[in-house]
């Protein structure tokens, strides 16, 4: 479950006095994110299907963040900014594609598709939106992390 | 429009990732607080181990423990319960007499729909996943699940998934023009794709997230029992709740994503005019077909643990190893490899292929074997035993009972030309209620008097559950019997009214067999308040297990690896050492070896 | 058996356990006999195909599971017999007075 790769970061604090592999000793017993990966598809899913764009993009965006972050908890990943920011990118391929199966990519007919009201058009657009909040939150949020402290090492 | 819902949206997901930081920061410190070593958990002991959780309702939000996990699950799958059978005694007082009376049409679909989709989906499959997430680790010596995070995520999808699919019910009052889903639990088509509710929508969505978290579940318990036992339990000792745990995860990973599938086909046809199950495109008859692939495992999928908890019961209030143990493993393997090649009998009547529908009988008169050779293993393990009636024993008696009849009704079902008579007939009904009802709730009851002392370190109240017993026994029996006879009467399924023309069938006597099992229906409702009422107050307020042998197991040598790891957590409570005092896995089970020799030494 | 684990995969005793899954086998197998024999339906290509493939693919996976499953238990209970333990389910039946040398030797090498 270790990726040991030469450009790790220099070892968190607790890493000296805590083994990675913590449920080899004893199951961790507590962690936030399981609730909110939950809800962070369920609002997605209702969202996207629904075609309810506040709650596609905010579910999409919730689940991308708390995927990052258990993942980064479990230990299978060191940067969660990082694999946030590469869920992001999938989100506006994805958002681009469904756009896409639709009208030609261009600026007008988007434009005049999503004027129009087109579901998937939509549905698309707000994929894509979710996917660029991701990856700019991703990289503002590493930034800001960057170098005050190394919690969330880049 | 568009644009303000795009720049709401925007305005969300900056929110949501500022607090999806605040919160990872706070996570990341806590769970990287030493609670791994053996400075956190050695210290605890039993009702002390969760010194390291935090305190109130945050615990329950933030656990990956499986037993409280398995505590969330029968929580839940209890609230689904309670849900199902409020809306079957509705459907049932409308039903007492022959037109409409206290409801429409409309709700008694609803309700109809709501009850079995909540007993199959939001009570069947959790209450066994409580006890499957609270027992599994302890009895196969595991730390915990192999996924403790994966587990808690499976649990987690449930509650939004329940109130998806119940969602028209809390929506049709605000006149959003969201109503209850009126499909039935088999949601077949053309049905479900045209009737334009969003409430059907949400329901889908909900189910699919339900089956998402199922599978999620039945991976997790693969992987535990497979990799995660402890050093001395192996295939030739594992416990046979494990076994048909294992069994019925394997069903679940090959039939619902199946399910998952077939309904995001459903929801595209309904709302992005796709054509898998119109009648120009892939007919109605396919969903049939994907259904009841997944639907039948389904039976198994809710049935085969059940058998698993009797199985493990029975014997220790019976005084004898249960008998051919061997048996009743390979068995249930059988049942199912099986399970997939039957789904067609549901179908008799569609005008399938005759050679098709046929082969679809053989299987499922086979499938009928290895079920019929575990109920002989029940009966011969108590026979001549030292049978202790409690209430745990009774409903695994119970559960024998009303599986002989469901049973056998079953096997008739599966003749086709039987079934072309009785099909979506009252007779179908009474045979698979006497299987969920009769069996599934049954065992899950006896389990739930059997482990409660583990669970809650106190005892229920053994007069109030002999009373639970007795009332579900025989409202069961007064009510679901009733069924069938209305079925050979030709009462169809279904139906909010039963105003039939004279001719057709005797108007008076169908009358009176419904009012029969309204009766029933009733004492079966009074037995779970009693049960309700029996294990909150007990929880509360009833005596403390003194001892960790509150069956005296030990006298019998059946001392099982649950209460093994219990007795441990008492000892380590009353200031026993520290290192026994780890959670399931930290329980050395070789104290005290195996004398108890299976079978035929016993015999 | 014990010292010649590799001369039969099963002993008689797994085959009488694993004997239970031989009834449904047996139906199966019936059936396929008597549609083969009786055809008042008629053949065709599909319908036909599909009628045996059912009963044949079931069969075969329950045969191929069978004997997967005996395999690994009888392995597993030559393993426990090697280290001269006893089966059951309640490892550590009878609490504490039994507790056996044998199974510490083996649990500490873990």
């Amino acid at each position: 479950m270790d990726e040991t790769t030469s450009d790790d970061p220099p070892p968190r604090p607790w890493d000296e006095e805590e083994p990675r592999e913590i449920e080899e000793d004893g199951p961790t017993r507590v962690s936030a994110w399981p609730l909110v990966v939950a809800l962070g598809l369920t609002v997605s899913e209702v969202g996207v299907f629904m075609g309810v764009y506040p709650l596609a993009v905010g579910g999409l965006v919730l689940f991308v963040a708390s995927v990052a972050g258990i993942t980064h908890e479990a230990g299978y990943t060191r940067r969660p900014w990082r694999l946030a920011g590469a869920l992001g990118v999938v989100l506006v391929a994805a958002g681009v594609w469904m756009v896409s199966t639709q009208v030609p990519l261009a600026v007008d007919p988007v434009v005049t598709a999503v004027e129009r009201a087109d579901g998937i058009v939509l549905r698309g657009v707000s994929v894509v939106g979710a996917g660029v909040v991701s990856v700019v939150g991703a990289a503002i949020v590493s930034a800001m992390g960057d170098g005050t402290n190394d919690t969330f090492p880049a | 429009m568009a644009v303000e819902q795009l720049a709401l949206t925007v305005l969300m997901g900056i929110l949501l990732v500022a607090v999806a930081g605040l919160v990872s920061r706070m996570v990341d410190w806590r769970s990287y607080t030493p609670l791994g070593g053996a400075s956190a958990i050695g210290g605890s002991g039993y009702g002390g181990g969760h010194a390291e959780k935090p305190a109130g309702i945050v615990r329950w939000f933030t656990t990956v423990d499986h037993k409280d996990i398995g505590i969330l699950y029968g929580i839940y799958a209890l609230v689904a319960f309670f849900w199902g059978g409020a809306a079957v005694l509705l459907m049932r007082a409308e039903l007492a007499a022959p037109g409409f009376d206290i409801m429409e049409a409309a709700f008694y679909n609803s309700l109809l729909t709501s009850h079995g989709i909540t007993m199959l989906f939001l009570f069947g499959t959790p209450i066994i996943a409580a006890f499957s997430n609270y027992f599994i680790p302890l009895l196969i010596g595991a730390d915990d699940m192999a996924f403790p995070r994966i587990n808690a995520i499976a649990f987690w999808l449930l509650p939004p998934g329940a109130i998806l699919i119940w969602a028209g019910f809390f929506t049709a009052p605000l006149g959003l023009g969201i109503d209850p889903a009126q499909t039935s639990w088999t949601m077949y088509t053309p049905l479900s794709a045209e009737q334009a509710n969003a409430g059907v929508d949400l329901m889908l969505l909900g189910l699919h997230l339900t089956g998402v978290s199922a599978t999620m579940g039945a991976i997790n318990f693969i992987a535990t029992i497979f990799t995660e036992r402890g050093d001395d339990v192996n295939w030739a000792n594992l416990d046979i709740f494990s076994w048909t745990i294992l069994t019925q995860s394997a069903l679940i990973l090959f039939a619902f994503p199946l399910l998952g599938s077939a309904l995001i086909m459903l929801l595209l046809d309904r709302n992005f005019a796709t054509t898998f199950f119109a009648v120009e495109g892939g007919s109605p008859i396919l969903w049939q077909h994907l259904f009841w692939f997944f639907g039948h495992p389904e039976v198994y999928i809710l049935v085969l643990p059940p058998m698993g908890l009797v199985s493990w019961i029975l014997p220790k209030f019976s005084g004898r190893k249960l008998f051919g143990f061997k048996f009743v493993v390979y068995s249930t393997l059988a049942i199912g490899v099986l399970s997939f090649g039957v789904w067609a009998h549901h179908m008799f009547s569609t005008g399938m292929d005759p050679r098709i529908r046929a082969s679809f009988m053989a299987v499922s008169l086979a499938i009928a074997i290895p079920s019929a050779v575990k109920t002989f293993n029940w009966i011969t393990t108590m026979w001549n035993g030292r049978l202790r009636l409690t209430a745990p024993m009774l409903f695994c008696i119970g559960f024998i009972s009303n599986f002989v009849i469901g049973g056998i009704t079953g096997v008739f079902l599966a003749a086709i030309p039987v079934d072309l008579v009785l099909h979506d007939t009252y007779y179908v009904v009474g045979h698979f209620h006497y299987i969920v009802m009769g069996m599934i709730a049954f065992a899950g009851m006896g389990a739930l008097y059997y482990w409660f002392p583990i669970v809650t370190g106190r005892m229920y109240q053994r007069t109030l559950a002999k009373w639970h017993f007795w009332l579900s026994m025989i409202g069961t029996n007064i009510t679901f019997f009733a069924f069938l006879v209305l079925g050979y009467l030709g009462m169809p399924r279904r139906y909010a009214t039963y105003q039939f023309d004279g001719a057709i069938a005797p108007l008076a006597q169908v009358t009176t067999l419904h009012q029969i099992s309204t009766v029933g229906a009733f004492i079966i409702g009074i037995g779970q308040v009693v049960w309700a009422w029996n294990m909150v107050q007990s929880w509360y307020e009833g005596p403390e297990v003194e001892d960790a042998d509150p069956w005296n197991l030990k006298d019998d040598g059946m001392f099982g690896r649950e209460f093994q790891w219990f007795e441990a957590q008492k000892l380590a409570a009353d200031g026993g050492e520290e290192e026994v005092a780890t959670d399931g896995g930290g329980v050395r089970p070789d104290g005290g070896y195996r004398r108890a020799v299976r079978r035929v030494d016993d015999e | 058996m014990v010292s010649e684990p590799d001369a039969k995969t099963f002993d008689r005793e797994t085959l009488l356990d694993l004997v239970v899954n031989a009834i449904p086998l047996g139906i199966i197998l019936f059936f396929i006999l008597v549609f083969a024999l009786v055809n008042p339906f008629g053949s065709d290509p599909v319908n036909t195909a599909i009628q045996f493939s059912i009963m044949i693919v079931t069969g075969l996976a329950l045969l191929v599971l069978t004997y997967v499953s005996g395999k690994a238990v009888s392995e597993a209970e030559d393993e426990l017999e090697e280290q001269g333990l006893e089966l059951s389910e309640e490892a550590g039946a009878d609490g504490t007075a039994e507790t056996t040398a044998p199974a510490e030797t083996e649990d500490d090498t873990a």
